[in-house]
């Protein structure tokens, strides 16, 4: 027995102490705190780091000793911890008339080799074991499991509690409905008492090993003493214990692999139906159509396929009905989908094919099912009926037809000589070349009067020919630009045109026959009334102009 | 020749008055399978196939009268009542602006009238030219030109307005479309008869469609029928 000394604050002491220094896990010890004072509150510390498995007990003790007087309240839990290692164990504080104590504080060292040490005895000492059995060892992610929750006991044990509820990772778990049972089993050379207390379902959805933390059982076992009464028997007391129970060794498979298109993630024994009221109706009638997934199965996570919806029905937002039952043989029930559909027009319509995809853990492969097509018919003229009296249900484009005619019109006359030609237009793109073609002989022209001098001239000459002979009212004009032109390629400029400038450069008899035709041909420009123009200026310029 | 013809036009209208529709259709594309490509002639068999209940070959036949008769009030008429009972088929995406262009000159005037007008004035255009190389060297070059120039721009406006079309059109009860030209592929869409999209490029039985609301998918050709070339079935 520990006694730590306490905070003393005048004559108010509070102390704290320990039943052990050293415990190892799963091992009940007990913290006691202590006052002198009376009234107050005695608050405890956060025990973190353990579990309370016992009290708080409260006791006070009034003593008087040769006419002294004494009291002393005391606080005791009983706790067990939670984990390895050395951990410290917080003040208790006590209030009283509005002064605040603290006691001291405990360590406790924790270590596994006791509880190992404890588990070679466990036969002869522990009074109850806890378990947790398996219904699979291997199962594929989404395929559910059902674990059971057991206890043993080989003592007469009382307050059985759960300390640490198995935190199972990766998982949907779901507490099923059961009713604890307890029967007599002999293990080995007693006779025990196993009590099923708990029942689980849970549905893996990661691969790997089933993992979490483990369960604890804490409970009052009775022991003997030692010791017997006065009628001679075994006087017996309770102990708390804790038992612990692994996680069992579930095996979580992955789905196979290659997952098919449009796999998404059910696994179980399913089905997917499609139930319709009915296949043909009147314009002024519905139908019901109910897309369900049904059977056993992870129904967590399993979602209806949507509806590929049929032409000329409008298709009202589905109503969704479920209903999912936990049991030890999984998670059976349906989810669906309830939809309206409300022809629009009369015909023939098709409701289109529909696959889904799920795992079947029975086969252990994936199963595809595939609802074929439906052919539903609409009859009765009703449609049309209601659309005209614009009670807004029916869609707006369906109104629009009353606003044309309620037939198509009649047959057009045919012209059966009509052809339309392969080529329409190929001999306007001929012509088009020919186009091309005489713009290219233009521009040829242009460029051999360029390149050849000679050619160049002769075509002045015939073109100052042609004007004299035709009376054109421009031949003087046109016969004098050419002299002119002609002598400023000879580096005469036109202002400078003089008998002195032409005898220079063309010698004295051809400048002054040329000066003469000039004189002339300015005459005959601007006083053409003076002068008549006649054949030998024509003489005269076609001789010239073979010697220039 | 022509005389045959008349009497098989003929022959088929009494038919359709009659309410004879699967023969009068039979007569109607005996004519177009013989070269009459008159848009009245599709306008008529589209009408057949609208009493016969098959609304994507009407449709189908409707387009093709309109591509060659873009204002035909009566064909506008008639697929505008198709429309109104193919309200699940999927319209087409719009025209491409060529196409679009090309309809509204095809509107105005058929493309040999564009193509007669540009060839007149090309071929005064090239006389012209002729002249003044051969006979009249003085005469100016800016008549030519000018002719030239109109000659063209009416030659582009005949080229454009020939009918092109892209469209297609589902012509049976429904049409699944692929993820791939394979029907084993990953189905993505359902259209309805009378659906219609543009033709991407075709493969082997498959059509590579693009929608009217920017989905493309592959489609079993088998299904579908193309507005242009003009194919009787």
């Amino acid at each position: 027995m520990l006694l730590a000394t306490g905070l003393v604050a005048q004559e108010v002491q509070l102390t704290a102490r320990s039943s052990r220094t050293s415990v190892g896990l799963d091992e009940p010890f007990r913290v006691t705190f202590s006052s002198n004072a009376r009234g107050g509150e005695l608050s405890p510390p956060n025990f973190e780091h353990f579990i309370v498995v016992g009290g708080p007990y409260r006791s006070q003790q009034t003593q008087i000793i040769n006419g002294s007087m004494s009291f002393s309240q005391e606080l005791t839990y009983q706790l067990v911890a939670q984990e390895e290692g050395t951990f410290t164990i917080g003040p208790a504080t006590f209030e009283s008339k509005g002064k605040r104590f603290k006691s001291n504080t405990l360590t406790i060292q924790v270590k596994a080799g006791v509880k190992r040490k404890r588990a070679t005895s466990k036969a002869k000492t522990v009074g109850f074991e806890v378990a947790i059995l398996s219904s699979k060892k291997e199962v594929f992610v989404g395929e559910p499991v059902v674990l059971l929750f057991t206890a043993t006991l080989f003592e007469q044990v009382r307050d059985l509690n759960m300390l640490q509820t198995p935190n199972f990772e990766n998982v949907l778990q779901q507490q099923l409905d059961f009713e604890q049972q307890s029967r007599r089993e002999r293990i080995g050379s007693k006779i025990a008492t196993v009590l099923d207390f708990d029942k689980r379902l849970i549905i893996p959805n990661k691969p790997g090993t089933l993992g979490g933390q483990e369960l604890k059982i804490t409970g009052a076992v009775q022991k003997p003493t030692g010791r017997r009464d006065f009628f001679n028997m075994p006087l017996m007391r309770w102990e708390q214990e804790v038992a612990t129970a692994k996680i069992p060794a579930v095996k979580i498979k992955p789905l196979p692999a290659p997952q098919p298109l449009g796999y998404s993630g059910a696994v179980g024994e399913l089905k997917l139906v499609r139930e319709l009221s009915r296949t043909s109706v009147n314009g002024n009638e519905s139908i019901t159509l109910k897309l369900r997934i049904e059977g056993s199965g992870n129904f967590n996570t399993i979602s209806v396929p949507d509806l590929i919806p049929p032409q000329g029905f409008d298709l009202y937002d589905p109503k969704f009905n479920e209903k999912i039952r936990y049991s030890e043989r999984g998670v059976r029930g349906y989810k669906e989908y309830e939809y309206l559909l409300v022809p629009q027009f009369k015909g023939q319509f098709i409701l289109p094919q529909m696959q889904w995809t799920y795992f079947d853990v029975k086969k252990g492969d994936y199963e595809t099912i595939t609802l074929e097509e439906t052919t539903l018919i609409v009859t009765g003229d009703t449609l049309n009926a209601s659309a005209a009296e614009g009670n807004g249900t029916m869609p707006k484009v369906q109104r629009e037809v009353t606003s044309i005619d309620n037939d198509i019109r009649f047959l057009q006359e045919v012209d059966e000589n009509t052809r339309h030609e392969e080529q329409p237009l190929l001999w306007i793109w001929a012509i088009l070349g020919l186009v091309l073609l005489g713009w290219l002989l233009q521009l040829v022209s242009f460029n051999t009067r360029k390149k050849s001098p000679e050619a160049a001239r002769a075509a002045v000459k015939k073109a100052i020919n042609t004007a004299w002979k035709t009376n054109d009212p421009e031949a003087v004009g046109k016969m004098l630009n050419a002299l002119e032109e002609e002598l400023v390629r000879k580096g005469i400029a036109k202002e400078n045109i003089s008998l002195f400038a032409l005898n220079e450069v063309l010698g004295t008899a051809l400048g002054t026959q040329v000066n003469t035709l000039i004189e002339k041909l300015q005459l005959a420009l601007y006083a053409p009334s003076a002068t008549g123009s006649n054949e030998e200026w024509l003489n005269e310029f076609n001789a010239l102009w073979e010697q220039l | 020749m022509g005389a045959t013809l008349i009497s098989v036009s003929d022959s088929a209208n009494s038919l359709y008055a009659d309410g004879q529709f699967e023969s009068a259709r039979t007569l109607f594309e005996s004519l177009a399978e013989k070269g009459t490509s008159d848009p009245a002639l599709y306008y008529n068999i589209g009408n057949c196939y609208t009493r016969l209940g098959q609304l994507g070959e009407a449709r189908l036949w409707f387009e093709r009268s309109l591509l060659f008769d873009p204002r035909n009030e009566e064909t506008l008429h008639n697929l505008e009542w198709l429309n109104t009972r193919l309200t699940d088929a999927l319209p087409p995406p719009n025209d491409a602006l060529l196409h679009w262009i090309g309809n509204q000159l095809r509107a105005i005037l058929a493309p040999e009238h564009w193509g007669l007008f540009a060839g007149v004035l090309l071929a005064g255009a090239f006389v012209l030219l002729v002249l003044r190389k051969f006979k009249r060297p003085a005469l100016s070059w800016r008549l030519p030109l000018t002719l030239s120039s109109i000659g063209l721009v009416l030659l582009l406006a005949a080229q454009m307005s020939i009918p092109q079309s892209d469209k297609v059109v589902v012509v049976s009860n429904n049409s699944y479309g692929y993820s791939a030209p394979d029907a084993n592929g990953k189905r993505i869409v359902l259209l309805s008869e009378g659906s219609a999209g543009r033709l991407v490029r075709a493969s082997e039985g498959w059509f590579y469609i693009a929608l009217g609301d920017g989905r493309q998918a592959w489609f079993s050709s088998d299904h579908w029928d193309r507005v242009l070339p003009i194919t009787p079935r």
